[in-house]
């Protein structure tokens, strides 16, 4: 891997993470599915610069598949289910933004302490990343635990689901085209559940705050 | 060998046919290659009673671990009679009696399943194929007790089965597991050769003895059995009951007593209580009872608790150094084994032939059935004088073989075996006592004097087959009991894998019976020439002396218009028995008096009920159950429906492993 190759995965790697953190400090529900774009772009990037320069034609496809569902047709979905109540915001968090990012700072500081043995598994360059994969996973699942909007939840569900892929990337130049092709799928499956659900629920309930959702009735 | 293996091939057989077979016929061809399954390993397991080699087998694929064997020898041919005598009654029985519901595909394969367990658990020759075999046993047994799932009863037991069988499944698993992974093998003669002693033995003793007395209905482990008995259908309830149960005694004999090195004595006294008081617990229940298959399922733990006695006492008895006193007590118990499963299955199968010809298995409005069914009357007469332990019926014979053991125990010099030996012999005593009180309250109440409700009046007894396979098990009773002497000079053989020595073994010939320990003998043909004669000399000294005498009906205190209402009932029979044991039994008695209309002085209707519940069930189940429930509900806390506290748990619970495998 070239220096520069090299200094793009760092920067792209680290992006994933700071987009995630940034997740949990905006409120306003557009601004969020944005992150979420940008953050598959930079994953997307992690993926093309380690195809291009290990010259693996199957990691390539699965950059571009990454720019066409987590970049493309996922935030999309979600924009959709946003625009229709604008301005809509995250009202208050469980925990409020100040705490949530000390916390995120704090579950950084584990994922890189227990993260370590990783690189053990797959010596090189980005292997020794790859407790920035975990840490996206553990932020993803603090946005996940202490948002109220479904829509912020969904959003937590994907970034936990780009800290994986991220975690595959950096480690083992990716997995197989076609468990990434499968995971993708599902993941823009789940994506397309979750709206019909929204749909549904605001079609039932007005406006959706999960807190109110205490019951599962048949 | 090859009958052997021939036999348990075509028990597999069976429920795939059952499985597999149209409606027409299904029962017909399962059972039949149940019953010729049971046949072929019966005739194998004789062979080697009457001194035939050991039989050995092994398929190393077929299980995983350790493979899957085979192992036939004295011991386990002695119970793969017993069960196979009961597999092949309730097979032949099946064929003539199953129809409708029980019929179904589920319900005959799993049935034919049941019967291939109960065949393969004597034969498994390691730990690994005993426990399938044993799990094949217990879950096809417990398949069965749901295919009648619509009914409450029903399910309850199945869920009250399942728990205890699925318990002692697990404690039997801990304590082989526990001697396999000390003696570096799985095999009984691995096992038995490492002798394995001190504390791990202890751990297995007790482990393996309490999933072994449970499956025998021990108490206070026996609560399933008394729910679940009566409510299986017919054919599975005599397999459970005649085979199933005994198993639980095979488990002793063959672990806890053939493998184990030496452990305290105290431990053998210990369990020897809980067999004394188990044995008075299901016979005083069983006095008491009113349901047909509740009184039996009583009686069998009290039969089983006989049998757990000898056992134990033949345990304590060699650690304390009297080897001949405890062989006498174990041929004893295999003969009682045997005894118990032929008795047991006529009564079993002949309570449901009642129960579907009269419409009710409640003994309080039973009676008179003689009249009505008289074949089946003089198979349950057979059958309940082996339980009484009548001389020349099977039972007898263990009774006896295993008192004469109990007394030969009592000749140490120790003072503490002698107490504990005391309250086995009393305890069996007065436990046969009471099983004859039940017995002959199914006898005299159930199928004597007069009819108490008009189902009673109209049974009729079907013809066929279904009577006819109990003419076996009838055949075995008065067999074992007319002859015992070559049937326990065989039994002899199973001696060595017990106790591991021959000495003092009961010696039998064809006509008499002798105890060396205590120097006694048995001789029934004797006594039945003897009877025989004395009847023919009284009835001729009748004939001769009785010209001038009149014949009239001495019963009814001279009065003809006697209803079936005056008679004694199965509940006012037991009452006195109820009364004094009320403290031990707590029976819930309600009496109602409803006054006539005009003049309240006179009583019109006075109802009285009593029923008898399960005072272990109510005092130490219940408060169990309750605290599990309680702990449940407030577990309730933790899942409160918020979605973000479930997710939080998620992620503390990741964090935590991150935090522990990093």
């Amino acid at each position: 891997m070239s220096g520069l190759a090299g200094a793009l995965v760092d920067l792209a790697a680290v992006a994933v993470l700071v987009i995630g953190v940034a997740g949990l400090w905006r409120r306003d529900l557009r601004a969020l599915v944005g992150l979420l774009r940008v953050q598959g772009l930079a994953l997307a990037l992690v993926a093309a610069t380690t195809a291009a320069s290990e010259h693996d034609l199957g990691l390539g496809v699965t950059a571009a598949l990454v720019v066409v569902v987590k970049a493309g047709v996922v935030p999309t979905l979600l924009v959709r289910v946003a625009r229709r109540d604008p301005g809509a915001r995250e009202a208050a968090p469980l925990i409020n933004v100040p705490s949530s990012l000390v916390l995120a700072a704090a579950l950084v500081g584990l994922a890189v302490v227990v993260g370590a043995p990783l690189h053990a598994l797959a010596p090189g360059r980005a292997a020794a990343l790859a407790p920035l994969g975990l840490a996206t996973v553990l932020v993803g699942y603090l946005l996940l635990v202490t948002r109220r909007r479904a829509l912020s939840q969904v959003v937590g569900l994907l970034v936990i689901d780009n800290g994986v892929a991220l975690t595959t990337f950096l480690l083992t130049a990716g997995v197989p085209l076609i468990v990434e092709l499968g995971g993708t799928l599902d993941v823009l499956l789940v994506v397309v559940v979750l709206r019909a659900l929204l749909g549904t629920m605001r079609a039932h309930l007005g406006d959706v705050s999960l807190d109110q959702l205490r019951e599962l009735h048949d | 060998m090859p009958v052997l293996l021939v036999g348990l091939g075509l028990g597999l057989a069976a429920p795939l046919v059952g499985a597999l077979a149209p409606a027409r016929g299904r029962t017909l061809l399962a059972g039949g290659l149940s019953a010729a399954a049971g046949v072929l390993a019966a005739v194998a397991a004789l062979g080697v009673l009457l001194g035939g080699p050991v039989l050995r087998a092994r398929a190393s694929g077929l299980l995983p671990l350790a493979g899957a064997s085979v192992r036939l020898d004295a011991l386990s041919a002695a119970f793969e009679v017993a069960v196979a005598l009961v597999v092949v009654t309730a097979a032949l029985f099946s064929m003539g009696y199953t129809h409708g519901a029980s019929a179904s595909r589920p319900a005959t394969a799993l049935q034919a399943s049941f019967a291939l367990g109960l065949l393969l658990v004597p034969v498994a020759g390691d730990v690994v194929s005993f426990l399938w075999a044993w799990e094949l046993m217990a879950v096809a047994s417990l398949a069965l007790l749901l295919v009648e799932h619509d009914r409450p009863a029903a399910r309850s037991a199945a869920l009250w089965y399942g728990a205890m069988t699925q318990a002692g499944a697990a404690a039997i698993m801990l304590g082989l597991l526990t001697l396999a992974a000390s003696a570096h093998g799985v095999s009984w003669s691995a096992l038995a050769a490492a002798r394995v002693s001190g504390p791990l033995a202890v751990v297995a003793f007790v482990a393996t003895l309490a999933g072994f007395a449970s499956k025998a209905g021990a108490v206070p482990l026996h609560v399933w059995l008394p729910r679940a008995h009566p409510e299986a259908a017919t054919p599975v309830s005599a397999m459970m009951s005649g085979a199933m149960t005994a198993l639980g005694l095979y488990g002793v004999a063959r672990v806890d007593l053939g493998l184990l090195g030496a452990i305290g004595r105290w431990w053998w006294a210990g369990a020897l209580v809980v067999a004394a008081l188990s044995a008075l617990y299901g016979a005083l229940h069983a006095a008491t009872a009113t349901d047909l298959k509740r009184l039996l399922a009583y009686s069998t733990i009290g039969a089983m608790g006989l049998g757990l006695i000898g056992l134990a006492a033949a345990g304590e008895l060699r650690a304390s150094g009297q080897g001949r006193a405890a062989a006498t007590l174990v041929v004893g118990v295999l003969v009682l084994v045997g005894a118990h499963a032929a008795y047991k299955a006529i009564l079993f199968l002949a309570a449901g032939l009642i129960e579907r010809a009269s419409g009710t298995r409640d003994l309080d409005l039973l009676g008179g059935l003689v009249r009505g069914m008289p074949r089946v009357a003089g198979l349950v007469a057979v059958a309940v004088a082996s339980a009484v332990g009548v001389p020349l019926a099977a039972g007898f014979v263990g009774e006896w073989l295993e008192i004469e053991g109990l007394v030969a125990g009592l000749s140490s010099h120790d003072p503490g075996g002698v107490a504990t030996i005391l309250v086995g012999l009393v305890g069996l005593a007065l436990a046969s006592g009471l099983v004859a009180v039940a017995m002959v309250k199914l006898l005299g109440i159930g199928l004597l004097g007069r009819a108490r409700s008009e189902g009673a009046a109209r049974a009729r007894e079907p013809h066929g087959i279904a009577v006819a396979a109990l003419g076996l098990p009838a055949a075995a009773t008065l067999a074992m009991g007319l002859v015992p002497g070559p049937v326990v000079a065989v039994l002899g053989h199973a001696l060595g894998t017990v106790l591991g020595a021959r000495a003092g073994a009961p010696q039998g010939r064809w006509d008499a019976l002798h105890v060396g320990v205590t120097a006694s003998t048995l001789r029934p043909l004797a006594l039945l020439g003897g009877l025989v004669t004395a009847v023919v000399v009284l009835r001729g000294l009748a004939r001769v002396g009785s010209r001038g005498v009149r014949a009239v009906v001495a019963w009814a205190c001279g009065r003809s218009d006697l209803t079936a209402r005056m008679q004694y009932t199965a509940t006012s029979f037991a009452e006195p028995l109820q009364r004094v044991f009320a403290d031990v039994l707590r029976p819930d008695i309600d009496t109602t008096v409803s006054p006539e209309e005009e003049a309240r002085e006179i009583e019109r209707v006075i109802a009285y009920q009593s029923r008898v519940g399960d005072a272990v069930e109510g005092g130490l189940y219940r408060p169990v159950v309750r605290g599990a429930d309680a702990l449940g509900r407030r577990a309730r806390a933790l899942a409160n429906g918020s979605v973000h506290r479930y997710l939080a748990y998620g992620l503390v619970a990741l964090l935590v492993v991150l935090v522990v495998v990093g």
